[in-house]
């Protein structure tokens, strides 16, 4: 992998600069347009890597994307993929030509999985996670430009990064992403519903069950005893309380497993909703920026309305004329004409 | 009313279509309430210029170009080229110079019989030009098109049909009178528009020119072309060389001057650049317009009242991209003073954009009932 980074960790000075590199890129993606061939775009970012440079200062930044700098190219070596990546500030780009969404989500899932075996940044328990968002060319958005591409890249790193990082999202995949989450929640909800059902049914058959059980036993121990009405007014006293009891306790626990189900609902309703505000707003500035791209206001006019002759111009009456002279001549062709075309 | 709705893509790649896309229906159609747009337009056979009142002025060569099939489609990545663009690919396209011969007055293509195709590339041409004046869709377009005065009704037709798609209201004028119009010589002038196709000659006397007035001959740019190019054969028989190649040249080294520098081309010999000395050749060819212009003039000064002849005689304007040719003022006056006695030819400032500039103060003073009622 042909590679540019500006980090500061010591590694080999780049033989090209990030102007070269991105040239270069460039040249590739127009190939590949002009060829037709897929290409994808990768960026790459390290979760909570803001925290831990507020925590650790910026050489802990730097030394964690040289990390994962390090690490896109031992995989992308490993796997046989080929390409060119840029690092600069918080993120790497990468750009495979060649390479189609399916090769590239397998990339993504090697990287992801290569993250983990790097070691924990100092003073934290878990390994770095990555998130990585991709995009490839073959989209009309994607294919009209390379800032198209990389800004598509962008939006899908933005959203695996609001998904909660640690992931691979690819550009466009992401609306099936919401609707798999959608489905998911859709069956979540009928069976926490079913549950929510078999639960209260439960309280009351259960309830029901172990008053029962409960009733036998103590009628049995008062069995043994002689019936007196104190005794009969006692016994019946304590069956009201221990059902009352078991009735509480198992009410709470009902209780406590329907606000965990809904606790689950709601954390997935979130989630849709985070994530689909998130993919409208990016559809709408890809429209807005589509639709700068095509339609071009215009120059405004230096004139705000009709002018015509001005009465200072000395030689007003002639150039009148002269107006009313080709006007004439125009209408007369122009109502000509269109009284033809009625005709015929 | 007509509305535009401009969203095109001439420059766009892919899919896109470079033809100018209107739209006419009412309900898409932005008001247009904020301001008026006036656009001058010299339609020409070698250039065809805007100058529009929001500042924009730009000229493109006169073609048009349609990929030949799917490849070339594919290759060009656009529908429609025009100007220099429609040149350099001439070979993967149905080319066309829609107003050759004069504007539209030929009623075939140079290269092809395809009439309606000339006129469907006019009027994309037409199309064109107005979209690079940049229109905004909420303003109010008035253009006043240039046109020989004797074009023919047909193709006036044609040039009004295409404008109306992206305009709000057209009128077309003479070229030669929009010239002296735009520099308020409205008064025993001749005026002479040399073009490619056509050299305009016009008088003017202080009311709007009649067809006695005018007098068009195709001795222009094409027929220094033409010239150029027998001359050069003929010196030069192994020479190999386009008739785009021989524009191209006298544009770079037109001159009459006796004293004008030598001009050195190199023209491919079986394939190999060689260089020639081509400056006879050159004013020659040039100065082969001369004689026939000032045959023009004659006419027009002679049929002039006698009383106003001399004065008509010294205030000749020069004016066409064929006034660019060095020396041709010059040669214009000795050549009248041995012929009528006497002579004054001057050279307007913008040859380019004269017509336009012309154009563009017609519709500005044009008053606005006249723009309303040809809505």
């Amino acid at each position: 992998m042909t590679s540019v980074s500006n980090g500061t960790t010591e590694r080999q000075a780049p033989r090209l600069s990030i102007a070269q590199m991105l040239g270069v890129i460039r040249v590739e993606f127009h190939r590949a347009r002009t060829q037709r061939y897929p290409l994808c775009c990768l960026m790459i970012a390290v979760d909570g890597l803001d925290a831990l440079a507020a925590r650790d200062g910026w050489q802990a930044k730097a030394s964690s994307m040289g990390a994962t700098y390090d690490l896109l190219k031992r995989v992308a070596r490993e796997h046989g993929f080929i390409g060119m990546a840029v690092q600069s500030g918080d993120r790497i780009m990468a750009v495979f030509p060649n390479t189609t969404t399916e090769r590239m989500g397998q990339l993504g899932s090697f990287l992801l999985g290569a993250a983990l075996t790097l070691p924990a940044p100092a003073g934290e328990m878990k390994p770095l996670t990555l998130s990585l968002g991709a995009a490839h060319n073959l989209l009309a958005e994607t294919n009209s430009s390379f800032e198209g591409l990389v800004e598509s890249s962008g939006r899908a790193l933005h959203m695996a990064t609001q998904g909660g990082g640690g992931r691979y999202v690819m550009y466009r995949e992401a609306e099936s992403e919401i609707d798999a989450l959608r489905s998911d929640l859709a069956a979540a909800t009928r069976t926490f519903r079913e549950e929510q059902q078999a639960l209260s049914d439960e309280i009351d058959d259960c309830g029901g069950l172990q008053r029962a059980e409960l009733v036998d036993k103590i009628q049995r121990i008062f069995a043994t005893v002689s019936r007196t009405p104190e005794v009969e007014t006692l016994e019946k006293q304590v069956v009201d309380l221990a059902v009352a009891e078991l009735y509480e306790e198992r009410r709470k626990a009902v209780a406590a497993q329907m606000r965990e189900h809904g606790r689950q609902v709601d954390m997935l309703e979130r989630r849709i909703a985070k994530l689909t505000s998130l993919l409208g707003v990016t559809e709408e500035e890809l429209a807005r920026v589509m639709a700068m791209k095509q339609i071009d206001a215009g120059v405004a006019s230096i004139f705000k309305t009709v002018q015509g002759l001005s009465g200072d111009d000395g030689s007003v009456a002639a150039k009148k004329a002269m107006m009313a002279t080709i006007f004439e001549q125009n209408l007369a062709f122009q109502k000509n004409k269109e009284s033809h075309a009625a005709a015929a | 009313m007509t509305k535009n709705s401009t969203a095109s893509s001439g420059q766009s790649t892919g899919g896109t279509t470079a033809a100018t896309k209107t739209s006419t229906t009412e309900e898409t159609s932005p008001s247009k309430d904020h301001g008026v747009l006036y656009l001058g337009v010299d339609l020409g056979t070698s250039r065809t210029s805007i100058a529009a009142s929001n500042g924009q002025r730009v000229t493109i060569s006169s073609h048009v170009g349609y990929p030949k099939d799917v490849v070339a489609r594919k290759l060009l990545g656009k529908d429609i080229l025009f100007g220099d663009e429609a040149v350099k690919h001439r070979l993967s396209c149905r080319f066309y110079r829609p107003l050759a011969s004069g504007v539209m007055k030929a009623t075939t293509n140079e290269k092809t019989s395809d009439v309606e195709g000339n006129m469907k590339a006019a009027a994309d041409l037409i199309r064109e030009i107005i979209r690079l004046s940049k229109p905004r869709t909420d303003e109010l377009v008035y253009a006043v098109i240039g046109v020989p005065a004797e074009a023919a009704i047909h193709h006036k037709d044609a040039i009004i049909k295409a404008a109306r798609e992206s305009v709000d209201s057209v009128m077309l004028c003479s070229e030669p009178f929009s010239v002296a119009y735009g520099l308020d010589m409205l008064d025993d002038v001749l005026v002479i528009d040399i073009g490619a196709g056509t050299t305009d000659l016009c008088r003017m006397h202080g009311t709007m020119p009649e067809e006695s007035d005018q007098v068009t001959t195709t001795y222009a740019g094409d027929f220094v072309d033409n010239r150029l190019s027998e001359l050069i054969a003929k010196r030069y028989p192994q020479a190999q060389f386009t008739t785009q190649m021989i524009k191209e040249i006298k544009e770079k080294h037109s001159n009459i001057s006796d004293t004008m520098p030598s001009v050195t081309v190199e023209l491919p010999v079986n394939g190999k650049p060689t260089s020639f000395d081509i400056t006879e050749e050159v004013r020659t060819a040039c100065r082969s317009i001369v004689p026939h212009m000032v045959d023009g003039l004659s006419n027009l000064i002679a049929t002039f009242d006698p009383e106003f002849q001399s004065r008509l005689k010294n205030r000749v304007l020069l004016a066409g991209g064929g006034s660019m040719i060095k020396g041709l003022d010059l040669a214009i006056e000795t050549e009248m003073h041995q012929r009528l006695g006497e002579g004054k030819v001057l050279r307007i400032e913008e040859p380019v954009y004269g017509g336009a500039n012309g154009a563009l103060k017609i519709a500005h003073d044009m008053p606005g009932e006249y723009w309303e009622k040809l809505k």
